[in-house]
């Protein structure tokens, strides 16, 4: 995903000389083409996330279209307030790229984990949040970025980069994408669970059960059409993502069928109300959480299924 | 001829009067720390700032940050006077359902280039504002007011080494330092010692001025910026809190308290009026 949006941002920024990257002193060996061919265009701001922010702001403020890029955790929480009053409060259009969403910096420990970020980001006014699932839709989320004109928070993971879809995306027609058709179930998933996704439908495919399958890197503003939707044709939704119950995909998805009074039920698959207790890859803290596609299918199994 | 600085000494009275005016009618209080800046934003606004209400979106405008928010009052005052916004404008100082509120905020009011309310984020936002006037090749320049003790707030130091790695000699951070800030004096709370001499140590090229000298202010100003990337520069304005009414100054509870009428009378009267 890193790599997708240098790529991106460089097509972009050859398009416009407005365009500029601000790092915060993170992106070692893949930045450094840009930087050369962009010159005063990269800005490193070091390891002051607080004025990190701040400075896209005022790079905004002046007609620049700053992409600004940093460690999920570092950025969203340190930062929260200079993304509050400098770039969501006064209207700025910075494009803020997280890397590192959910245990992607698993061993790390907590201090590096991230998954409070999306309940912060989306809790804010003026702003929108993208957690694209894979390559295509980190391009498609850089482009919607780049000509929304307002303040949005790109949330990727780390060095997973798994193709899912095989076709370009345009976010402008829909702000979400239909997989797979299925019956029953709807499983809704944001972000870096989308590979895994795949493999949850596939492996439950085999156990004769046929759900449909949603990308929804929306998750701010959320598709009400779509909850709406799903609560017409299945019994069961369930949500997936790297990221805190509270506040996510899941509470977006929850606060829609109470809302529109969706007679519906909803499952949440994402992190306890909890920090990590031990020490793991993001592969074994997911199982841990139950999140892991085989915990997923199971709990599917078993909930709708009686399995 | 020798320059008088009589407009500037007539602008600033007529600010400060109408100032009182205002926080005796709203009771927004930090009247203090509005007297200690006036004198700074008064020779900014009629002799720096080649700001005028035709040209708000001009890209090569200077910039003018209020970072210590909570003196909006008397930026307000400065704005109606510059004719930037309406004088009756005034009358709508935290009055509820208008946009003139206790600190000043963007895009509802002309002229106001920044938000402000919670310390130490105008620099920061500021050296953005200069690094894009450099990268895009606009002129004018970024000036930004601080208080000495927003200067406890690590982000201006996060500033400060920010704006001279990049050679950002399009920025000016103006300290008002009044010694005095919400629950002491600077010495009590936090001791910030000598700024100058910290600024430097981070890369600045310091100023340290009589903040109510207009002459000091301005050739201070004057010689603070260049076209071509060089050192930024800090301009530590010492300053008398609630300057110009001599039972508020150096009190630290102006910070807080409005004039009932009977002070207000006091503060036009050694104001000459």
């Amino acid at each position: 995903m890193r790599s997708t949006f240098v790529k991106v941002l460089d097509k972009i920024a050859e398009k416009d000389e407005k365009v500029i990257c601000v790092i915060g002193d993170t992106g070692y060996s893949v930045f450094e083409d840009f930087e050369k061919k962009y010159k005063e265009r990269f800005v490193n701001i070091g390891i002051a996330e607080q004025n990190f922010v701040s400075f896209g702001a005022g790079l905004a403020a002046m007609g620049m279209k700053p992409f600004i890029y940093n460690v999920v955790s570092f950025m969203t929480y340190r930062a929260f307030e200079q993304i509050e009053l400098d770039i969501c409060f006064q209207e700025n259009p910075v494009v803020l790229v997280g890397v590192g969403g959910g245990h992607a910096y698993g061993p790390a420990g907590p201090t590096h984990h991230g998954y409070f970020d999306i309940s912060l980001m989306t809790s804010l006014p003026n702003m929108t949040v993208i957690c694209p699932g894979d390559p295509i839709e980190m391009e498609a989320a850089m482009y919607a970025a780049y000509n929304m004109n307002s303040p949005v928070y790109i949330r990727i993971g780390r060095s997973v980069d798994p193709l899912v879809h095989s076709s370009q995306i345009d976010f402008t027609k829909s702000r979400y994408l239909e997989i797979h058709k299925g019956k029953d179930v709807a499983l809704l998933v944001t972000g870096t669970m989308l590979k895994d996704a795949v493999k949850i439908v596939d492996d439950l495919k085999k156990s004769g059960i046929n759900i449909s399958l949603y990308s929804v890197p929306f998750v701010k503003p959320i598709d009400e059409e779509l909850i709406i939707k799903c609560s017409e044709s299945y019994d069961y939704i369930f949500t997936l993502e790297e990221h805190s119950i509270n506040g996510g995909l899941g509470t977006a998805v929850g606060n829609v069928i109470l809302e529109k009074n969706l007679s519906v039920r909803l499952h949440k698959f994402g992190f306890p109300d909890m920090f990590a207790p031990v020490t793991g890859s993001r592969e074994y803290l997911n199982k841990l959480y139950g999140i892991d596609s085989d915990s997923v299918v199971n709990t599917i199994k078993s909930l709708v299924y009686g399995e | 001829m020798a320059d008088n600085y009589n407009d500037i000494r007539e602008f600033a009275t007529k600010v400060r009067k109408e100032v009182a005016k205002i926080l005796n009618r709203t009771h927004d209080s930090h009247i203090g720390g509005g007297y200690s800046s006036i004198d700074i934003l008064s020779v900014l606004y009629t002799r720096v700032l080649n700001i005028t209400s035709e040209n708000l979106n001009d890209p090569n405008r200077d910039i003018f940050i209020l970072s210590k928010g909570h003196i909006a009052a008397s930026l307000y005052t400065v704005l109606a006077y510059k004719g930037i916004i309406p004088f009756s404008d005034l009358d709508k100082h935290v009055v509820d359902g208008e946009n003139y509120a206790g600190h000043s905020r963007r895009y509802v009011v002309p002229g106001i280039e920044m938000s402000a309310g919670s310390l130490g984020h105008g620099a920061n936002v500021g050296i953005g504002m200069a690094y894009a006037k450099r990268c895009m090749g606009y002129t004018g320049n970024v000036y930004v007011l601080m208080g000495d003790g927003e200067c406890n707030e690590g982000t201006v130091w996060e500033a400060a080494m920010c704006a001279a790695r990049f050679s950002l000699s399009n920025l000016v951070l103006i300290v008002d330092r009044n010694r005095l800030q919400s629950y002491g004096s600077d010495v009590e709370v936090m001791n910030m010692g000598d700024m100058a001499q910290k600024f430097r140590s981070f890369g600045c090229n310091v100023h340290e001025i009589d903040g109510h000298d207009y002459r000091q202010i301005l050739n201070s100003l004057m010689t603070s910026t260049a076209r071509m990337p060089s050192t930024p520069t800090v301009i530590i304005a010492n300053t008398t809190k609630g300057k110009g009414a001599s039972f508020m100054e150096n009190r630290l509870e102006w910070h807080f308290k409005s004039p009932n009428d009977e002070q207000l009378a006091i503060i036009l009267k050694e104001l000459g009026e």
